[in-house]
């Protein structure tokens, strides 16, 4: 079913891996700009406090520090909660002051001389607590009731009541997950100076023209006196759209008057990240036939969105509704503001959450028929595309002889084998554009991309010049790409698996504008229409005698005399078809240990129904990424927040326990290259957010077959095993 | 130590050469229970006359001997860590003998990127929990973050800029990691590559398994690993055909 191109789908390297390899790639905490100075941000010890007043004098006096900063030097700008300093602290970890020193170690020593008279305010942790009449309020104005508006929906389909009625079985469990930490590499630093009235930034962000936007809103500045630089990124995976450190670089270098490069801390990073998976409790309800027809599904779920609206999911309701064709099912969802850091997007963006409920209630409705978990997904749905991936995960993995019955197995060391599908999204090439590029011809014939999306490590510069390439029919190495950067053309940010949809449009619009445009010549040239051309291996030929060419250097070198230089622009727009979003599905087999509790994972399979890979090699790589942080979201990462101060208390790379190499086996990968997208113009589809949503609920479906019960709440720890099992 | 360092300035000042310097006393860390300082010095300007004049960063004031300073921090300053000075060190860096005075808390990583500019040597988790910082001391693989430079006198160091025989050439591990996809946004990659590194010097044939357990320090957020396995295999392999 897989189509075949010459450039797109091959497992060329990365262009910039040279440079990653060599230790030549410059992130934003590599950078450094002359005369530059360093900040340093001081955060607040308390989750909800007025800052009636802060004493600067000892940091100001001391050699070295050249500018101090608080909410008092920060302009007001009508949305309160976006402010870059403000005189209400949040959440423990919240930013109250910065410095700008001659040295790193100047600045967090002045830190420390900075006074704060706080006032302590009576502080809420928990979003059920928090809708409690009477319960502290975060911003009385704009969410009354700690009420997050943009996330308090309700979907219906059918008649739920008459479901439930005409269901032989009805299951309730209230699940919740945890609020994972994003947590990638690369240490948030930004680097901002000021030429005049015109601010630039250095920032390793997935997101610069937002970035650009908040910079621009924060500092009363236009747009076009803005510019934000991404080079290397040490990953993005969503986590950067809540964050303030940027804005306090382009302050302190106002206050200083030079360029001042933010370095942020360790703690700083992992707290802030700490709640961009957002902690949601859903309360399940499911009815079924005997024969394992769903007939109603309703659920209510409440997710914590910490102490910033303006970041995180708007609204996410429980994705596997349509694909598992319930007729009838409620959905209601309330978005509640707690003392907490900001929610806002990690890898999946809402749907990891979710989708993990939704998979692990599967199972134990399912269970509670006595029907095989497998067999139970594939009565509920119609469409043959939905299925195939379910049975060719399930073969791969052997499920047909390995699945019995959790009652069947005995034994200390026990194994089990669990499944989870997920219908993902295709970053909504239908409802979300925002992608634009540039291509030039030059001189030799060679070509020049450039396009707005920053390259977060997925690749992303690699699969856009395989679009371009395959386009213009020449070579990979014939084409060099500028991205990531705001004075490029632009783009919304590379987020929601959006890139090979989004910007692979773009860019191969941009390619087909330059052929238009070449072949209007050189069909003046060969006397012949620019209808009767194609191009092939980088000459553009009369298609009914092929021998008549022009190469593109042919084409590119006389342009300056005559046409002049020529450019092709493309962008990508709101279409009318939809999307076929790619699946995952994922069958896992775990051994549960049940003395010590311990789960290890012994194989996992992620079939993902891509369409077209624009590079089989860079679309694994999301593969086997996404499964590593579902496995990290279901096994060894945890938040643990202090109940009475709401202080992460494992705010540290040691007791936050990242999954490594020796956690994760190898992994069954496949693309399941099906039906191709009809929205892109190879057929692509996204593929960096699905597979984190399939792994933790298809390892927690594992673990109940093997042991008979899962936790109601991820991660499994030995902890909640070994409760469950009555051992401690 | 502190006494030792001293001598070749107390030196300098009875033989009548003086230079202008400042110091900068610090916040401290704690080594084996003593507190020691931390700051920042102005290089000396060599062949200039040397006027020694101890700065106190707090309040300014000037005094003429180190012990002094430290008397004054023990009195007025006592919550803050007493100071303490550099110290000369000399260490071979990718092949290349480099000398540095170095304050008693600068970490190997601090010195490697900020004085001497070795970016490739990553900046993670501060703590030796990441393993981006990873660098060869002697050929084995050391976390910098958490290594002081003082320590280092004498000893031989490698970094992610060191591996590749020139400009132009790539070291094979280099090359397998690129050609087998062995890494995503980059940032694990030098401390990943050195390490394979040092365990393909030492078993040139290594198991799965024992790569496995060679790179456990090594996050990748990224979730390359069964590709920087692969790599690692595809890198021995390179190796061993010449």
């Amino acid at each position: 079913m897989a189509r075949e191109f010459s450039i797109v789908g091959k497992p060329i390297p990365m262009v910039d891996a040279p440079e990653k390899v060599s230790g030549r790639a410059v992130y934003s905490i590599d950078d450094c700009v002359p005369g530059m100075l360093y900040g340093k941000i001081l955060t607040s010890p308390h989750a909800h406090a007025n800052i009636k007043g802060i004493d600067t004098s000892k940091a100001e006096a001391l050699l070295g520090v050249r500018a101090v900063l608080t909410y008092q030097d920060v302009l007001p700008i009508a949305i309160k909660q976006l402010k870059v300093l403000s005189s209400k602290v949040q959440y423990v970890g919240d930013e109250v002051a910065a410095v700008a020193a001659d040295t790193e170690e100047i600045a967090d020593r002045a830190l420390k001389l900075i006074d704060v008279d706080y006032e302590v305010l009576p502080a809420v942790f928990d979003p059920e607590e928090a809708l409690e009449p009477g319960a502290p309020e975060l911003y009385p104005e704009l969410a009354p009731g700690n009420l997050y508006y943009r996330m308090s929906r309700t979907k219906r389909k059918g008649d739920v009541e008459q479901g439930f009625m005409e269901s032989d079985i009805i299951r309730e469990h209230v699940l919740s997950t945890f609020p994972q930490a994003v947590v990638p590499h690369g240490r948030l630093c930004a680097i901002a100076w000021w030429e005049g009235d015109r601010l630039t930034v250095i920032d390793s962000t997935q997101m610069p023209y937002k970035v650009r936007a908040k910079l621009a809103t924060w500092l009363d500045t236009p747009l076009n006196k803005v510019r934000v630089i991404h080079k290397f990124m040490g990953g993005g995976m969503g986590e950067d759209n809540t964050y303030r450190y940027y804005g306090i670089a382009a302050y302190l270098a106002k206050k200083a008057k030079k360029p001042v490069k933010v370095i942020t801390d360790p703690v700083y990073h992992l707290v802030g990240s700490a709640k961009k998976r957002a902690n949601a409790k859903f309360y399940l309800k499911v009815g079924v036939k005997k024969d394992g027809t769903i007939m109603a599904f309703s659920t209510r779920h409440i997710w914590d969105k910490g102490s910033d609206s303006s970041g995180g999911p708007g609204y996410v309701w429980l994705a596997g509704l349509e694909y598992y064709e319930c007729p009838n099912y409620f959905d209601e969802s309330f978005g509640v503001l707690t003392n907490t850091p900001p929610n806002g997007a990690h890898r999946g963006y809402g749907y990891p959450e979710v989708l993990w409920a939704q998979e692990v209630m599967m199972d134990r409705v399912a269970n509670a028929l006595g029907m095989d978990p497998l067999e139970f997904r594939l009565k509920q749905m119609q469409a043959e595309r939905s299925k195939r991936p379910l049975e060719i995960a399930a073969e791969r993995m052997g499920w047909k002889d390995k699945w019995t019955p959790p009652s069947s197995k005995t034994g200390t060391k026990r194994r089990g084998i669990g499944i989870a599908t997920v219908i993902g999204w295709s970053s909504g090439y239908s409802h979300y554009p925002g992608s634009s590029a540039m291509i030039q011809l030059l001189d030799d014939g060679n070509f020049y991309l450039e396009a707005g999306i920053s390259d977060t490590g997925t690749g992303s510069k690699t699969t856009m010049i395989q679009v371009a390439a395959e386009a213009l029919s020449v070579n990979v190495e014939d084409i060099t790409i500028a991205s990531g950067d705001t004075i490029l053309p632009p783009d919304v940010a590379s987020q929601a698996s959006r890139v090979a949809v989004c910007a692979g449009t773009a860019v191969y619009n941009a390619a087909q504008d330059l052929k238009s445009k070449l072949f209007k010549i050189v069909a003046a040239k060969l006397e012949v229409k620019p209808e009767d051309l194609d191009v092939k291996d980088g000459k553009i030929f009369v298609k009914a005698s092929p021998d008549k060419y022009k190469t593109y250097e042919e084409v590119a070198e006389p342009l300056r005399g005559a046409e002049g230089y020529q450019a092709g622009w493309g962008t990508q727009v709101v279409g009318e078809l939809i999307d076929i979003n790619p699946i995952s599905v994922q069958v896992a087999e775990v051994e549960v240990d049940t003395e010590t509790g311990e789960v290890q994972l012994i194989a996992l399979s992620d079939v993902y129904a891509i369409g077209t890979a624009l590079n089989r090699a860079i679309a694994l790589g999301q593969l086997s990424g996404g499964v590593a942080c579902g496995f990290g979201y279901e096994i060894t990462e945890d938040i643990i927040y202090d109940p009475t101060t709401g202080a992460v208390l494992n705010s540290s790379y040691l007791m936050y326990r990242l999954p490594t190499m020796v956690d994760i086996p190898t992994l069954d990968l496949v693309l399941y290259e099906d039906e191709p997208n009809p929205c892109t113009p190879y057929g692509q589809r996204g593929v960096g957010e699905p597979s984190v949503c399939a792994a933790a609920p298809a390892i927690n479906n594992a673990i109940y077959n093997a042991i008979g019960v899962s936790p109601d709440g991820n991660p499994t720890t030995p902890q909640k095993i070994l409760r469950l099992l009555g051992k401690i | 130590m502190a006494e030792e360092e001293k001598l070749p300035e107390e030196k300098k000042k009875e033989a009548g050469g003086i230079s202008r310097r400042q110091f900068l006393a610090g916040t401290g860390l704690v080594i084996g229970g003593a507190a020691i300082g931390a700051g920042i010095t102005y290089p000396l300007v060599p062949g200039k006359v040397e006027v020694i004049k101890y700065v106190c960063p707090i309040d300014q004031m000037e005094f003429s001997t180190f012990a002094e300073l430290q008397a004054h921090f023990a009195v007025v300053h006592s919550e803050l860590p007493a100071p303490a000075v550099e110290e000369l060190i000399r260490l071979t860096i990718n092949g290349f003998t480099y000398e540095l005075r170095v304050e008693p808390n600068w970490t190997l990583a601090f010195v490697l990127r900020e004085k001497f500019g070795f970016t490739g040597v990553k900046r993670g988790c501060d703590e030796g929990a990441c393993g981006v910082c990873t660098v060869l001391m002697d050929g084995k693989p050391v976390l910098s973050c958490t290594i002081l430079a003082i320590e280092c006198k004498g000893r031989a160091i490698e970094t992610i800029e060191g591996l590749a025989p020139d400009a132009v050439t790539l070291h094979p591990i280099q090359q397998a990691f690129i050609e087998n996809h062995g890494l995503q946004c980059g940032y694990c990659t030098p401390g990943v590559i050195l390490v394979t590194k040092a365990l393909l010097s030492e078993n040139p044939n290594p198991t799965e398994q024992e790569v496995r357990q060679a790179l456990a320090g090594n996050i990748c957020r990224c979730g390359d690993y069964q590709q920087i396995v692969a790599s690692v295999l595809a890198a021995a392999a390179k190796i061993k055909g010449g």
